[in-house]
């Protein structure tokens, strides 16, 4: 019985390293590697159990005029970019091909509009303050559509730092 | 053959002693400190003791990373916290699976997996579903659960699993417009916990005597109701769903089979308010067809006041069906979980008192056997009938004397409160008994409303409450009425005294509460112990402190500093804490102290740092622990839970200060477990 509860300790630890490894090495790689793309946010404050302090984020691109009422729960929009790296919603992803100014980004439906998946940018503690003046998220898109928020801009584009410590 | 129930006496009798004129007054310590069960409430507070020190640690290191410190960079994060989960592994192998530390290193490594991913979604600002990280942690950490043979390490486990299904339900499916498919999630769940309890019951406990604690089958139960709850809830209020039909068969289902098969008060009494709950909201659909109509509003008061008598009639068969009965609790297995009790012979002989008279006394005591949980339910009960009742006597009045001064609704009030009481003092009935209190409390409200509109007057209408408040403290025996009572009398206390716009009107609070509740709870007066009183008091300020984190987070997050910046409110609050334990320790020497110096620091160390309402739930625990009483301990950790919690969200301090005083004041608390738990040699 107590080698099974030594396996039981064993297996949960690789099936951790196994699940944190893939992450982190795919979360890395659409980091480096991964389309750059500003999207208009509209920042709405507070603090997260465990993650510490975050600004709530909405994306203008996220409620789109002419969304179709009966969108798919999952699915891909197209957004073409301009020559700031701004995404605009242009399509729902189809198999046409896409344009080089274009990208395609995952999105998940709700029930007013749809989310990219990164309604929180966390900070930290103390430093909220330098991110008032935010106007774009930066996102990192892969080629699959799989997006993620790696910064926040002004209005002028550039990426607003963190504070130096 | 005389019933064994009779011959032990315990700290719940002494009350009844002291009104049948058995006990004097002034030797009601002595009986506390003879009844008390030293053993029990050593491994207690040892244990007590290691989750704190385990709490304080992990909530530092939590607190830590969320910080989000910019110089730390993201692999440097992943690093620190997988090295930490490996550490905790193998000191759990070495430090043995089974043994108390190896246990704290198993959960430690658990809470550590969920930090990984709070740190994952902060390096990576992922993931979109809140409900996504959760269910892998759950996934992740089952071996864990699996391998502990640790109902604490299951208890955080299915906590995980519960939060990661509760924000699936209402942040992913009901933000998607999936209103169905939420609620019948939710009463899966409820189901799921139902056949875990069966499941632990038929097949577990029989053979693995871990598995038998009663608290772990306390917190299946309230799983399985609360989820009942609202999935019933949600879809019996949404005309087009008869989901709610499910949710109600689980729930009768259950009071079924704790009845039928596995009895314990706890657990019956917690099942079936859970099913009052839910049969109660069928006479409130009648408001949503009939309006504001007055005989709605009498019909569904009847229809509580039925139900509330019913579960008192439940409540009464359940204590003759099965305290005669072994509890689950007292079985040999689970000795340490609940303190024992003395024989009558033996109380009667230390405290000099005559044995046959405490006989006499522990055979007529009819509230002997109702726990105080079961009051707690009844009292809920009848504060919501007693203000259908309000609404029902204040629109009958109004439509009757449409015309009358407001002062006439004042007088009724006063004589439906008056004769009230009369009748209340001479009634022995049980149920007779509840109708009255619910009409004392109507009587009450009454006068206050009909008074204040006609006075106008904010000062004199809390001046006439706290009075009638006072008379039903001192006239009406009934811990119900004693507890709502004096809560009645410190909230009106303080809303007099944020009206006079008082300084320091939360420290003023702060003292009267502790003062009365430490002395109400060790001073009988005349022949009265006023338990419930004095638990009301000292809970009071507590409750304050979470009403004023609440609202500071409500009203702004940039004016957060009056009650966390507050340090002299803070100080008064450690003296108030400091005064209580040394006036719970009076007469004894530094080494006889309970708690020992040497925990009681670090715990006041604590106690300073958390908000206004922390050192007073600490005083809870404390006092619990030095009299012997487990619901004030239960109360009072709950309580402190909550304020580690409100701990993270106060602003006057960064989280990398908290971070750094949980992690050390962790630390010193392990430090003494250790001395405590190697000078004693407790069984774990």
């Amino acid at each position: 019985m107590t080698a099974l509860r030594y396996i039981l300790i064993a297996l949960g630890t690789l099936g951790i390293a196994a699940l944190f490894g893939s992450q982190i090495k795919a979360l890395e790689g659409i980091t480096h590697d991964g389309e750059t793309v500003l999207l208009d946010l509209r920042p709405v404050d507070p603090r997260a159990l465990m993650m510490g302090d975050f600004m709530a984020l909405r994306y203008a691109e996220e409620t789109p005029q002419d969304l179709p009422k009966d969108l798919p729960t999952k699915g891909q929009f197209v957004l073409s970019l301009d020559e700031n790296k701004v995404g605009t919603f242009k399509r729902l992803a189809d198999s046409s091909n896409l344009a080089a100014n274009e990208i395609k980004i995952n999105y998940v439906r709700r029930k007013r509009g749809v989310t990219f998946g990164a309604p929180r940018y966390y900070f930290q503690n103390g430093t909220a303050e330098t991110y008032e003046a935010s106007d774009y998220g930066i996102f990192k898109v892969a080629p699959s559509g799989r997006a993620i928020l790696v910064g926040l801009a002004d209005e002028k584009f550039q990426e607003i730092k963190p504070p130096k410590s | 053959m005389t019933d064994p129930t009779f011959q032990t006496v315990s700290l719940d009798d002494i009350p009844h002693f002291i009104e049948s004129d058995i006990l004097p007054k002034n030797q009601y310590l002595k009986a506390v400190s003879f009844l008390r069960d030293n053993e029990f409430w050593k491994r207690w507070a040892i244990r007590a003791l290691l989750a704190i020190a385990v709490g304080h640690i992990l909530s530092g290191i939590i607190f830590f990373f969320a910080f989000n410190w910019n110089d730390l960079s993201g692999l440097t994060k992943f690093a620190i916290v997988g090295g930490g989960i490996a550490a905790c592994l193998v000191a759990w192998v070495i430090a043995k699976l089974d043994s108390p530390a190896g246990q704290a290193f198993g959960i430690g490594a658990t809470v550590l997996v969920g930090v990984m991913f709070a740190i994952l979604g902060q390096v990576y600002q992922t993931p979109a579903m809140i409900h996504t990280p959760f269910l892998f942690w759950a996934a992740l950490t089952l071996p864990f659960a699996l391998a502990s043979r640790n109902l604490a390490h299951w208890t955080v486990w299915l906590a995980i699993l519960t939060v990661a299904i509760t924000t699936y339900a209402n942040s992913g499916l009901r933000l998607a417009g999936n209103d169905g498919a939420a609620n019948a999630l939710n009463i899966a769940v409820s189901g799921g916990f139902i056949a875990g309890l069966i499941m632990l019951d038929k097949v577990l406990a029989p053979k693995l005597k871990w598995t038998r604690a009663e608290w772990f089958r306390v917190l299946l139960i309230l799983g399985a109701t609360g989820f009942a709850f609202f999935g019933f809830t949600e879809s019996f209020w949404d005309n087009g769903s008869g989901l709610w039909t499910i949710a109600f068969a689980l729930i009768c289902g259950l009071v079924a089979y704790l009845y039928l098969s596995s009895p314990s008060l706890a657990t019956l009494s917690l099942a079936s308010f859970g099913l009052f709950t839910l049969v109660a909201q069928f006479g409130f659909k009648m408001f949503q067809g009939g309006g504001d109509d007055v005989g709605v509003f009498f019909v569904i008061f009847l229809w509580l006041g039925g139900l509330t008598i019913g579960m008192v009639a439940a409540f009464r068969h359940f204590i003759r069906r099965f305290k005669t009965a072994p509890e689950i609790e007292n079985l040999e297995d689970n000795r340490s979980v609940a303190p024992s009790p003395r024989s009558h012979s033996a109380f009667s002989q230390h405290l000099g008192l005559d044995e046959g008279a405490v006989s006499e006394a522990l055979i007529s005591d009819i509230e002997r056997d109702k726990p105080w949980y079961m009051e707690v339910f009844l009292a809920l009960a009848g504060i919501l009938t007693a203000l259908l009742g309000c609404g029902f006597f204040g629109s009958f009045l109004a439509m009757m004397l449409r015309d009358a001064e407001e002062f006439v609704f004042g007088i009724l009030g006063i004589v439906i409160f008056a004769v009230s009481i009369g009748l209340r003092r001479t009634i022995n009935s049980p149920y007779v008994q509840h109708m009255l209190n619910t009409m004392i409390i109507i009587g009450g409200i009454l006068a206050a409303i009909g008074f204040g509109l006609e006075l106008k007057d904010f000062d004199a209408v809390i001046f006439m409450l706290l009075i009638l408040s006072v008379i039903v403290l001192t006239l009406v025996t009934d811990r119900i009425l004693e507890f709502l009572s004096s809560a009645a009398i410190i909230t009106l206390i303080g809303m007099e005294l944020y009206h006079l716009e008082v300084p320091m009107g939360e420290s003023i609070i702060l003292v009267i509460s502790t003062v009365l509740g430490v002395v109400l709870l060790t001073h009988p007066i005349g022949k009265r112990l006023c338990k419930s009183a004095g638990t009301a008091f000292l809970m009071a300020p507590a409750i304050l402190g979470i009403a004023l984190v609440h609202s500071q987070r409500w009203t702004s997050t940039v004016d957060a500093s009056r009650f966390s910046d507050d340090w002299l409110a803070r100080i008064i609050s450690l003296i108030v804490l400091i005064g209580g334990v040394i006036y719970l320790n009076r007469g004894k020497t530094l080494t006889d102290f309970k708690p020992p110096v040497a925990a009681l620091i670090p715990l006041l160390v604590g106690a300073a740092f958390v908000p206004l309402g922390g050192a007073s739930a600490l005083l809870l625990i404390l006092t619990g622990y030095i009299l012997g009483s487990r619901s004030l301990a239960i109360i009072g950790t709950l309580l402190q839970i909550y304020f580690l919690t409100m701990f993270y969200y106060d602003l006057s301090l960064d989280l990398l200060t908290k971070s750094i005083v949980l992690f050390v004041s962790g630390l010193i608390f392990l430090g003494v477990w250790l001395l405590v738990y190697r000078k004693e040699g407790v069984q774990p």
